[in-house]
């Protein structure tokens, strides 16, 4: 191939509409001896082509790994299936509920019963509210109560300070302790000092 | 799709995978992480891949969708950071720090500067080999915006190329 056909071929190239067997023709000269002057600013990009197109993922653990991922999945999805049946039995069951609790209003709906409900409903209604209003007050008062136990939470910080008097005390204590080992090292000092002159 | 035709099948498409992968994150962990991904979605798949036509053109549009989809997530870190204020270095020009000797590693540098659409069709057909029409399959394009940045990609690189060869040579 000439210099002029490479030329054309690469403008060509530049332009993007080079087939797949002209391009293999350009790999073919770029990465051949006989470059003419023009065409070397392009050897490395042919010879990155060619090094790129041989890098491999390597990684001797890869296999393994991917087998380790794909049987952690399969495990996973095992596990969901019960899950499915779970939660349609309780889709059921709350079906199911939902119907029969529905079934009073039914009877409701008809005039003579509502008239009858209707006496029965208010008597249970204010025996209820009854019930609820004498809880609440009882809360209220318990409460109430409550309040002495944020006193005794002041207090315990307050007691928490003395600790920590207790606490410097005995490091005090440790203080004079180590004075006491000293004065009881003087001695042995003294001694030493006897020693060291003696050698003389 | 059994073990022993997803292992000869599927599995050699991994070094394929990885180059495309590492080309457009630029970390050979996370690069694998998505090959590993993808694998194993393609094997929770294996009974729907009989009925496509090239499975390897599927595994590499996955593996586009992970990676753009990983660049999303860091772009919008990186707004973040500049919205705090913290300055990003800008790349260098190639040009700059040219020499004769490492020529090919300026040519990576080059490919790493250029827009990810352009790096990514650069690199399947340039790399890879793919026609034209598999590459605007894997890259969900047409065939003429990939015959597009193709040219762009590869002018770009000639005009870097010629631009180094001259300033060597001042």
């Amino acid at each position: 191939m000439n210099t002029n056909d490479i030329n054309k071929l690469l403008a060509k190239y530049y332009e993007g509409s080079t087939s797949s067997a002209e391009e293999q023709k350009l790999k073919e000269y770029f990465n051949s001896n006989e470059l003419a002057d023009e065409h070397k600013h392009l050897k490395p990009w042919f010879a990155y082509l060619k090094e790129e197109s041989r890098q491999t993922l390597h990684d001797e653990n890869f296999e393994t790994k991917l087998w380790d991922k794909i049987e952690e999945k399969e495990n996973r999805r095992r596990k969901i299936v019960p899950l499915y049946w779970i939660s349609a039995a309780a889709a059921t069951i709350l079906l199911l509920l939902a119907i029969f609790m529905e079934q009073p209003s039914w009877e409701e709906t008809t005039p003579m019963a509502k008239h009858e409900m209707n006496k029965e409903q208010q008597l249970a209604y204010a025996a209820t509210k009854n019930t609820l209003m004498f809880v609440s007050g009882k809360l209220n008062q318990g409460l109430g109560k409550l309040e002495y136990l944020d006193e005794g939470e002041k207090a315990y910080e307050q007691l928490k300070k003395l600790d920590n008097l207790a606490n410097t005390a005995e490091n005090l204590q440790a203080v004079r302790s180590v004075q006491a080992g000293m004065q009881k090292m003087q001695p042995a000092e003294k001694m030493s000092y006897m020693k060291k002159y003696s050698m003389y | 799709m059994k073990l022993e035709a997803f292992k000869k099948q599927v599995l050699p498409c991994k070094d394929k995978l990885f180059r495309f992968a590492l080309k457009l994150l630029k970390s050979e962990a996370e690069a694998e992480d998505v090959v590993q991904d993808t694998l194993v979605k393609l094997w929770t798949k294996r009974k729907e891949l009989q009925r496509i036509k090239s499975i390897e053109a599927f595994a590499m549009t996955m593996t586009r969708n992970q990676c753009l989809d990983i660049l999303k997530a860091k772009r919008r870190n990186t707004v973040e950071w500049e919205k705090a204020g913290v300055e990003f270095q800008e790349e260098q020009t190639p040009y700059k720090q040219t020499h004769i000797h490492e020529t090919v590693s300026q040519v990576h540098r080059l490919i790493d500067g250029l827009p990810e659409l352009q790096k990514a069709v650069i690199h399947l057909r340039d790399v890879e080999g793919y026609e034209m029409s598999e590459i605007a399959g894997i890259m969900k394009m047409n065939n003429n915006a990939v015959r597009v940045n193709l040219s762009r990609a590869r002018q770009k690189i000639k005009d870097a190329l010629l631009k180094a060869e001259r300033y060597e040579y001042k």
